[in-house]
């Protein structure tokens, strides 16, 4: 059988990748035609005025500098408009530099998101896993690429990473005097995202601390709004049992759950 | 007849002739100046000569559609040793081609927001019809709560895409999935809308090179043909200015490029270089050739003079009748400086030979072997003529025209221009005749048993050559592209996983229902075939343009949420009660509005997709849509892979271009045949049987000689091969006729004969060395021909003395 790769084919075989890729986050669009209410919350207008400079970014920077690892537990208020009350969450997650990042949520009902290497494993509450490659579907692509970066950077205090992804904005209560010694100012950081389909998806984060990172907010333009706080966040080594979830042993025996098999469309 | 015109031509005076002779060129260089001036232009498009197959209405409209959209975009991926460099420098490339006011490429693009804006805006509306197989199932088998479930899952997610908007219009999220579904599985990323992959060196170069690199993808359509020489190179000056301006702002930058634009280009710059150096070589050497000879300017002269005119009026005629010339045929055209001095030197051999002679009496002699000569080389080129192909069309016009300026020339103007004296040449003479006695004695000390027992040999090595002689038609031979082009091409391929085909399914149906359908059936089929690793890739339109029938079942199994269980689902979910209305209120408006090919394609979404989807037109009644394949392994597997199916249609226009060049090639070598046995009858009106049959032998033994001797050498033969071979008979009968005109006084034939030769074994000889494969077999076919004619062709005098 002759090869493919012939030149007179491949004139014509790269053809039709035209338009190949235009999906591309498709579903961080986030649905914004919808988005008539554009109310904002007006808690951080005054945050997002000021911009952050390189100084002040880098004291906080060397602030915030937990390390390689971090673990501890979370609290989840999300806010929907169509919802009649909030939606309140518990649970844990670990943090590797290299590993990777486990965000496991154990109320009102059990779910696991491990992020590692580009690859996104969601097991439901009932135990079902699915694996997707960073980049094989627009929603894992999206969250695969903005937690981890946005976390890793965080909680490592590695600023200059951030601002390579988003125009940052800083509110200190340092600015008047020195921080007193044991007595932390507190601090919001906002951030925009750059990527212009982000941006549409999550436009606008705020994290506030202390000492330590506190909360994370995200903020959408349809009033909706996901404030999560980090509780007990622990710098010490991670456990071997923590180790362990990050690595994900167990899943290599259970079966995984593929995506529609379906063939490669693109034009 | 032929002595009666020589005689009447030679009684005209020569002022005369040579009027009317300036007369011609001044018309046809006006003509050329004006056909030039009307737009006539150069074509390097290696499709123009292939032949044209007659295809029905539809496929004809598949192909053409497939074959624009691949020709024109280009595809460039920037390397760069981290992400944000990349997205720069892909921004930098986008702008500067973009604010280019030449108008080289429109469609200067990466990732396309607008049209993933477009598909979401498109499908929301039609949401009511859209459910995923997944889905489909839950709803049917009353697997309503596990629907619930994932919903509920989907809102506690602060980074997934449940917001109050979505859930307000789709409470259980089963639109984003289907949204979602019409993604392709890809392995590039998205960022500030810039796509963006990862580049692994290859093997080769893995010590010098980082490990991996980012890689950013522009892409961009070119205006205009990418064959066009004049549109190739403002594209490629275009680009470079943009790739220079990348490269100022970083100079770590490297590019990696693909597209027809840059296989056209390296072929245009091949073929360039190849006309000026094989035609500088060729003119070269014949200048020496008749230097050397001759030992005279004049002779020279009138041999450029020749060799001028001939190639004005080839150039001139072609552009006549087809207003383009192919770089193809100029390439071959550089052969024809070969040909046409041919006629020049047997007018000088023989005034050589017969100095006492003047230059009217010298053509009256020759006039009748030329004018042979010029009929059998017609002939020849007009078999050429016969093949399919309008670049072959093109080469044998331009050289049949080319040899009757050169013969005009002759006729008319040498009697006033050639009729100088010549310095005494007896040296050549001298030779040739010595050759010519060394022949003779040769063929007088054979015997009738060491004649037999040579005979025996060549005939078994003859047959045995000609058994091992194999066949090769595959088209894509004719276009090799330099390493480097292929090399970049494969990497982009890789980074960008994979590619299409240009084999492609065509599926047909009489109603636009009928043929979604076979398209829903043809889905699976897809699947198997890429799990049997036939196919690397396939896309459908079925995804995009589900059936009515399946939107009305979808819709309908929607009626279980919308319906029947809202109250359930709005409880489980704590979902606010005054949606409820609406909800119901837009899925019952819903009804009856489906997804139709027309307003999918004529919408922002679907446009790109335009070209897969055929309607009937006036000169067919059906439906098409065309299903593009990547990565076929397997061809002929795949091809008995749909027979099941009798509306899927395999198109391989390569397979079929290919096997109508395997029909050219054995309908050449019979037309040669024939040619021949023409060619006999006419000479032997001239010669007698005999000798006419023995004129015509020579170029026949040539042509099996060769043929056994690429049989020997392992080359495959090639419709070019043949046609070579027709032009070797077209040559080489020449010689045989020169000698057996001449009768006997011969050493003037023979030194002609061997300086005709010479030079064309010069000029085809120098095409052996061509990269085109093409040219390359075209050129070696004729240097072993025309060599094999030239050491038979003087036994014809051992003939003529023998038995006249």
């Amino acid at each position: 059988m002759k090869t493919r790769e012939r030149p007179y084919s491949t004139w014509f075989a790269i053809g039709l990748l035209r338009g190949k890729s235009v999906f591309g986050l498709l579903l961080l669009l986030n649905l914004s035609i919808f988005n008539c209410h554009a109310t904002q919350s007006s808690n951080y207008d005054t945050l997002f005025k000021s911009s952050a400079d390189n100084e002040r970014l880098q004291a906080l920077a060397e602030r915030l500098i937990i390390g390689e690892n971090a673990s501890g537990s979370f609290t989840q208020h999300r806010t929907l408009k169509v919802l009649k009350k909030p939606l309140i969450s518990h649970g844990r997650f670990i943090f590797d530099y290299r590993l990777g990042l486990v965000w496991q949520q154990t109320q009102p009902f059990e779910t696991t998101l491990i992020l590692k290497e580009g690859e996104l494993i969601q097991i439901d509450s009932a135990g079902r896993r699915q694996v997707s490659q960073a980049g094989s579907n627009q929603g894992a692509a999206a969250i695969a690429q903005t937690m981890p970066k946005l976390l890793s950077a965080l909680l490592s205090g590695n600023l200059s990473d951030l601002s390579e992804h988003f125009n940052l904005y800083l509110k200190a209560d340092d600015t008047r005097s020195e921080p007193q010694e044991g007595e932390p100012a507190h601090w919001q950081l906002g951030l925009i995202p750059k990527d212009p389909l982000l941006v549409k998806a999550i436009p606008q984060m705020v994290l506030e601390g202390d000492k330590q990172v506190s909360a994370l907010i995200l903020l959408s333009d349809n009033g909706d709004s996901s404030r999560i706080e980090f509780e007990q966040i622990s710098k010490a080594p991670l456990s071997q049992e923590q180790r362990l979830l990050l690595s994900d042993k167990q899943g290599e025996d259970s079966p995984k759950v593929q995506p529609e098999a379906k063939p490669e469309p693109y034009p | 007849m032929i002595d009666k015109l020589a005689l009447r031509l030679s009684q005209y005076p020569a002022r005369l002739k040579f009027a009317l002779w300036v007369l011609l060129l001044c018309i046809t260089t006006l003509t050329g100046i004006q056909l030039w001036q009307g737009g006539a232009k150069i074509q390097s498009d290696i499709l123009a000569m292939l032949p044209k197959i007659q295809e029905d209405p539809l496929t004809e409209t598949a192909l053409a559609r497939v074959e624009e959209q691949l020709s024109n975009t280009v595809y460039i991926a920037l390397l760069a040793e981290d992400e944000s460099q990349a997205i720069t420098a892909a921004q930098t490339l986008i702008e500067s081609l973009s604010s280019d006011n030449r108008g080289a490429f429109v469609d200067i693009r990466s990732a396309d927001i607008n049209q993933a804006q477009a598909l979401n805006h498109f499908y929301f509306n039609h949401r009511f019809n859209l459910l995923t197989q997944a889905q489909a199932t839950a709803l049917s088998s009353g697997k309503l709560s596990e629907l619930i479930e994932q919903a509920q899952s989907q809102l506690y997610n602060a980074f997934g895409y449940a917001n109050s908007s979505l859930i307000a219009n789709d409470p259980l999220l089963l639109y984003p999935d289907n949204l979602r579904a019409l993604a392709p599985k890809q392995t590039l990323q998205v960022q500030q809308g810039i796509l963006l992959g990862q580049w692994s060196p290859t093997e080769a170069d893995e010590s010098s090179n980082p490990p991996t690199k980012v890689a950013a993808i522009v892409m961009a359509k070119g205006v205009g043909s990418a064959f066009n020489p004049n549109t190739q190179e403002l594209q490629m000056a275009v680009l470079q200015e943009a790739f220079e301006t990348v490269e100022s702002q970083n100079k770590q930058i490297a590019f990696l490029k693909a597209g027809a634009l840059f296989h056209a280009s390296a072929a245009t710059k091949s073929a360039k270089s190849e006309v000026s150096t094989l035609g500088l070589a060729s003119l070269i050497g014949v200048s020496l050739l008749v230097w050397l000879a001759f030992r005279s300017v004049m002779p020279l002269g009138i041999a450029l003079l020749t060799i001028t005119t001939s190639l004005l009026s080839a150039v001139v005629m072609t552009l006549l009748i087809f207003s383009e010339l192919h770089l193809l045929t100029l390439v071959f055209g550089t052969s024809l400086i070969g040909i046409a001095i041919d006629y020049n030197f047997h007018f000088y051999c023989e005034r050589l030979a017969q100095a006492e002679k003047s230059a009217n009496d010298i053509i009256k002699q020759i006039f009748p072997a030329i004018s042979l000569a010029l009929l059998t080389s017609v002939l020849a080129y007009s078999g050429i003529g016969l093949a399919p192909f309008p670049g072959m069309q093109q080469v044998a016009v331009f050289c049949a025209a080319g040899l009757f300026g050169a013969y005009i020339t002759l006729s008319l103007a040498y009697p006033l221009l050639a009729a100088g004296p010549l310095p005494s040449g007896e040296k050549p003479l001298t030779m040739a005749a010595a050759y010519l006695k060394k022949l003779n004695s040769i063929s007088q000390l054979l015997n009738i048993k060491t004649g037999m027992a040579l005979l025996f040999i060549s005939v078994i090595l003859a047959a045995f050559g000609l058994h091992r002689l194999t066949s090769d038609d595959d088209i894509r031979n004719l276009q090799q592209s330099p390493e480097s082009v292929l090399n970049e091409e494969q990497q982009l391929r890789s980074i960008l996983s994979g590619g299409t085909d240009n084999q492609f399914l065509l599926v047909r149906g009489e109603t636009e229902e009928q043929l979604l359908q076979r398209l829903e059936i043809l889905t699976p089929k897809l699947n198997n075939a890429v799990e049997e690793g036939l196919i690397g890739n396939a896309f459908s339109l079925s995804n995009y343009l589900p059936s009515k029938s399946k939107q009305e079942s979808n819709y309908h199994l929607q009626g279980l949420i919308y319906q029947q269980h809202l109250a359930k689902i709005f409880e489980s979910l704590g979902l606010d009660d005054s949606l409820s209305s609406d909800l119901v209120e837009a899925y019952q408006k819903a009804k009856g509005s489906y997804i139709d090919a027309e307003s999918f394609i004529s919408s922002d979404a679907g446009k790109l997709f335009k070209p897969l989807w055929i309607k009937p037109t006036p000169l067919q009644d059906q439906y098409g849509a065309i299903v593009l394949l990547g990565g076929i392994t397997e061809i002929d597997k795949l091809e008995s892979f749909f027979t099941e199916q009798p509306y899927v249609q395999l198109v391989d226009k390569v397979g079929e271009i290919s096997g109508v060049m395997g029909q050219y090639r054995q309908l050449t070598l019979w037309l040669l045949a024939i040619a021949m046995a023409i060619a006999a009858l006419i000479f032997s009106t001239r010669f007698g049987i005999k000798l006419a049959a023995f004129v015509v032998a020579v170029p026949a033994l040539s042509a099996v000689l060769t043929l056994s001797l690429l049989g020997l050498i392992g080359a495959p033969l090639t419709l070019f091969h043949a046609l070579a071979l027709i032009l070797v008979f077209g040559i080489g009968v020449d010689y045989s006729l020169f000698f057996a005109e001449s009768k006997q006084q011969s050493r003037g034939v023979m030194m002609a004969v061997f300086m005709s030769a010479s030079s064309t074994i010069l000029a085809f000889g120098l095409l052996a060395f061509s990269s085109t494969p093409a040219i390359h077999s075209f050129g070696l076919t004729l240097l072993l021909g025309i060599g094999f004619t030239f050491m038979l062709s003087p036994f014809i005098q051992t003939f003529t003395r023998t038995f006249k």
